[in-house]
């Protein structure tokens, strides 16, 4: 009887606990988490199925914004993601590369260098920044050793359950219905149908000129921020450690005065990563050459629209399959028919972007419910080559 | 602090079970009570090490003293045994005073010494800031500096416990601790050092050192207490100081609407912070075999002032009662005053021979809440807040015969619903008044308040000035909610007084009982006001 009364006492303890940590999980990761097309993109990677991607772009918001795999796949046969997260710091790079290097084993895996451009180590504490990556980054040995190594120990918990920082959120709904359906839908579907990739349909209006053309002439450089350079030296030393496959790029931006310093620091970074000896593509001085249209092709200064995109995307592609030697493996059909899905989502995209920007409406265009419904409208059929 | 170990932070839960784990899993029954006195080290050296020194000193102190007062008593009880014979009553007489006037030096001494340590971390920058302003208004070159202090974590509480514990050796209501780490854990039992109960050593001590050993209804008793705990303090009161402390931050600025509103509101704070942070810490202690006092018996239901003080911060009441009132009451002092009053013409009437018998405690009772006011904090408004009560107290008793005249004259039945309603609403209005008191940021500013609650009440502008203070609509609804549940909760209880609700709850089904805490648990989750998103309060009498 004693021992029956303790098995029934243990039983029902542990479904209460089993209950209030599952509820807890659920709202953690539907209702109360700060979701948008960050979460979207770096939850689409983990759903990935392991070991089936050729690439992996890893960065800020300047390589989400500036390679569609959708489009690489078309075009040039070889899967790839973007494992990115808006201004991310240095360390989510190192942590990225980490969790590549734990989830797949692509053939390459490539860096966009924003995150070790800044002149300062000010995004570094960025707690917006950090939380828009980290909290979207499921529970790991590479999440717990940045956790142990980076939070202040009274914030500790918020990264390993973040529902302690934003279970507050409950007072933002109804607006955040459409981010919980997006995050839904995309785990009935099981697969990010953009891979990562997101814009802004819109076209910049600057307001200083543009110094793209005379960038491949300019050969000046400036230290790095001397933070972010042992952050750099860490990845590569680690790269190095894991014999890893890894090109640094600089995707294309609207260069003016304000923004030269970078373009400078871009060049020591060239300098740097080649000595160690991996290969740097600045693209921000070859954007002439990749038929970059300052006057068309970016939605502010920082990032290219769809109409960049693709012309970066095909260039990109090109040095990744031709001059790096890319192996692209063999897919199965059912990885077939996701990316033929991704192909069709994105060049719907594109369409839809086009549309809006003809007719002068920005929109942000990304993985949510409100972007994916309204791409049914746009033909899915491959772009013609005058859309370059 | 080296990290927060806040009651209502994860980090405390987790140190909880790992204590948990440690003491019912340590082998040796006999010092089980060691792995709680590590636990209450290890707690404070968290929250306040650099402090640590001044606990540590009223521990040895306490422990020392009480040693020595016990010391005296033993050589004179065994001096008189011995000379039973020699000596006649007057002699034994004589010596009995004299050993007498020997413990009272030594626990002085004791007091002294502690209550000093207090008083001047507490109060010297107040004692200095009120003596320069006073010597300044006579023109008096002379300033006394005011000083850095910052008050030891829990100070007003381990002091009053440790004090109360030294009196009752001295009246000989308690044995001495004979070893000196029992009492350090007494001093220092880590539930209670934020913000109590002050508990009484033959009350507490030996529940602490006894080997309990892991009780299912117990533990489970203990956790719905403490969740709770963090239902009062993290839905209703710290969600409630979002907007008191708004008003704190700009006071003078409001009117008359937004501080009635505040005070109002600071009622149900205050209530649900402090109760809750001694639900937490009961809760607690239960887990380990350990039942504390309980600090709260639903003091706003007190249907006059002096009920509203024994059901309120009851462990501070009953300090005071035992180790101050009665003292005072029925000193020679007051006695013979009362007596003298008695034999004047005035004594002889009937509201003399009245005055003259309540006149002992009725000034005791004044004494009492000016120093309760005093223990609130260094400000003239918190002598204002003390002097308030203790004055209704005093004019309560004094003209009590007078109340009672008036109702027997309209025939009022006592037992009325309404007449009890009206009694209830009478009494919150006079505690709401002493609230105001503490929410002020000064004595002016509280006078201020006052005349504004008949002045300066302006409906549109009230709402105005509300709606920027940081709640937005939902935090009401969800304000109103919770406090509807604790108030349901509190009328149940009241209606139940021999047994409590959780014992209630036992005796329902177990899917209701699951239901129950699930909801409770889930509530706490997702509105509980905790993380960084917010700047969560500390326990208001973590201060104290």
């Amino acid at each position: 009887m004693k021992f029956r009364n303790y098995v029934s006492r243990t039983v029902k303890v542990s479904v209460f606990l089993l209950l209030v940590m599952v509820s807890c999980l659920i709202l953690q990761h539907y209702f109360l988490r700060n979701m948008d097309h960050n979460s979207l993109r770096v939850d689409g990677f983990y759903q990935e199925e392991r070991n089936s991607l050729d690439v992996v772009f890893i960065g800020a918001s300047d390589i989400y914004t500036s390679f569609m795999p959708g489009r690489a796949y078309e075009q040039y046969g070889f899967t790839s993601y973007l494992l990115a997260s808006e201004s991310i710091p240095s360390e989510g790079v190192k942590t990225a590369v980490k969790e590549v290097v734990r989830t797949q084993h692509p053939g390459m895996i490539v860096i966009e260098a924003n995150a070790f451009l800044y002149g300062s180590d000010k995004n570094e504490s960025d707690q917006a920044h950090i939380h828009k990556f980290f909290d979207n980054v499921p529970l790991s040995f590479n999440k717990l050793e940045y956790i142990q190594k980076n939070v202040p120990i009274d914030e500790k918990w918020e990264y390993m359950f973040p529902l302690i920082k934003y279970h507050s959120l409950w007072t933002e709904y109804p607006d955040r219905l459409h981010m919980m359906a997006s995050n839904f839908t995309l785990d009935i579907r099981g697969f990010n149908y953009l891979k990562g990739f997101s814009t802004t349909a819109q076209i910049h209006k600057p307001k200083k000129a543009s110094l793209n053309s005379k960038l491949s002439e300019m050969n000046e450089t400036k230290e790095l921020e001397p933070f972010l350079k042992k952050q750099l030296t860490e990845l590569l030393d680690y790269c190095d450690e894991q014999k890893l496959k890894v090109v640094f790029v600089r995707a294309p931006h609207y260069v003016t005065t304000d923004t030269l310093d970078r373009v400078k620091r871009s060049n020591k970074m060239a300098e740097f990563v080649n000595s160690r000896g991996y290969h740097y593509y600045t693209f921000e001085a070859d954007a002439p050459r990749i038929g970059i249209d300052d006057k068309r092709d970016f939605y502010n200064s920082d990032h290219m629209n769809v109409y960049g995109a693709l012309k970066f995307t095909d260039y990109l592609a090109e040095k990744i399959l031709y001059r790096e030697g890319l192996e692209v493996d063999p897919l199965n059909d059912a990885q077939i028919e996701m990316w033929s899905d991704t192909v069709k989502k994105t060049n719907q995209l594109y369409r839809y972007c086009d549309d809006l920007m003809t007719n002068g409406n920005d929109l942000g265009a990304q993985e949510d419910v409100l972007t994916l419904t309204s791409l049914d409208n746009y033909s899915s059929a491959p772009l013609e080559v005058n859309s370059k | 602090m080296l990290f927060n170990l806040s009651y209502t932070t994860l980090n405390f839960l987790f140190f909880v079970l790992l204590t948990m784990l440690l003491y019912f899993l340590f082998p040796v029954k006999k010092y089980k009570w060691t792995i709680l006195l590590a636990a209450s080290v290890f707690f404070y050296a968290v929250m306040g090490y650099k402090y640590a020194f001044f606990i540590l000193f009223t521990s040895l102190s306490t422990y020392l003293i009480a040693l020595w007062i016990e010391r005296v008593s033993a050589k004179s009880k065994k001096l008189l045994k011995e000379k039973k014979k020699e000596w006649d009553r007057d002699q034994k007489k004589k010596y009995k005073n004299k050993i007498k006037t020997q413990k009272r030096l030594i626990m002085t001494l004791a007091l002294l010494i502690n209550f000093g340590i207090l008083a001047f971390l507490k109060y010297y920058n107040f004692f200095a800031g009120s003596l320069n302003d006073l010597l300044g208004s006579f023109s008096i070159g002379f300033s006394m500096p005011t000083l850095n202090l910052i008050l030891p974590l829990g100070i007003s509480f381990y002091t009053f416990q440790s004090m109360g514990y030294i009196v009752d050796v001295y009246r000989e209501k308690t044995k001495a601790q004979h070893n000196p780490f029992k009492l350090m854990l007494f001093v220092s039992f880590f539930p209670q050092i934020i913000q109590g109960p002050i508990s009484i050593y033959d009350q507490l001590a030996e529940q602490l050192f006894e080997p309990h050993a892991f009780n299912f209804t117990r533990m489970k008793h203990g956790m719905e207490l403490i969740v709770w705990g963090f239902f009062k303090k993290l839905i209703i009161a710290d969600r409630a100081y979002i907007l008191i402390g708004a008003v704190e931050k700009d006071y003078g600025s409001f009117g008359g609407t937004t501080l009635t509103f505040t005070i109002l509101l600071y009622a149900i704070q205050l209530y649900a912070d402090f109760s809750g942070g001694i639900d937490i810490s009961r809760g607690v202690a239960q887990i380990f075999g350990i039942d504390m006092i309980d600090n709260f018996k639903r003091p706003y239901f007190s249907k006059s002032i002096n009920e509203y003080w024994r059901r309120w911060h009851i462990s501070l009441g009953g300090w005071m009662k035992n180790y101050v009132f009665y003292p005072l009451a029925m000193s020679n002092a007051f006695i013979t005053a009362s007596k003298k009053m008695k034999g004047t013409r005035f004594g002889k009437t009937a509201a003399g021979a009245h005055i003259s018998k309540v006149l002992p405690t009725s000034i005791a009772s004044l004494i009492v809440f000016l120093l309760v006011g005093i223990w609130h904090g260094a400000d003239w408004k918190y002598v204002a807040f003390g002097l308030w009560n203790g004055v209704i107290i005093m004019l309560s008793i004094i003209m009590q015969p007078l109340f009672d005249g008036v109702v027997d004259k309209l025939h009022i039945n006592r037992k009325n619903p309404f007449f009890i309603a009206f009694q209830i609403f009478r009494t919150l209005l006079v505690v709401l008044v002493g609230y105001v008191f503490d929410v002020a940021p000064s004595f002016e500013q509280g006078m201020r308040t006052i005349v504004l609650f008949f002045t300066g009440q302006n409906i549109n502008t009230g709402i105005e000035e509300i709606s920027k203070l940081g709640l937005i609509p939902q935090d009401y609804f969800v304000l109103i909610i919770a406090s509807i549940v604790v108030l349901v909760a509190s009328i149940i209880q009241e209606r139940h007084q021999d047994t409590d609700i959780r014992t209630m709850l036992d005796n329902t089904h177990f899917t209701v009982r699951f239901a129950v805490l699930y909801i409770a648990v889930m509530a706490v989750v997702i509105f509980g006001i905790y993380g960084s998103g917010y700047n969560a309060a500390d326990f208001v009498y973590m201060q104290f």
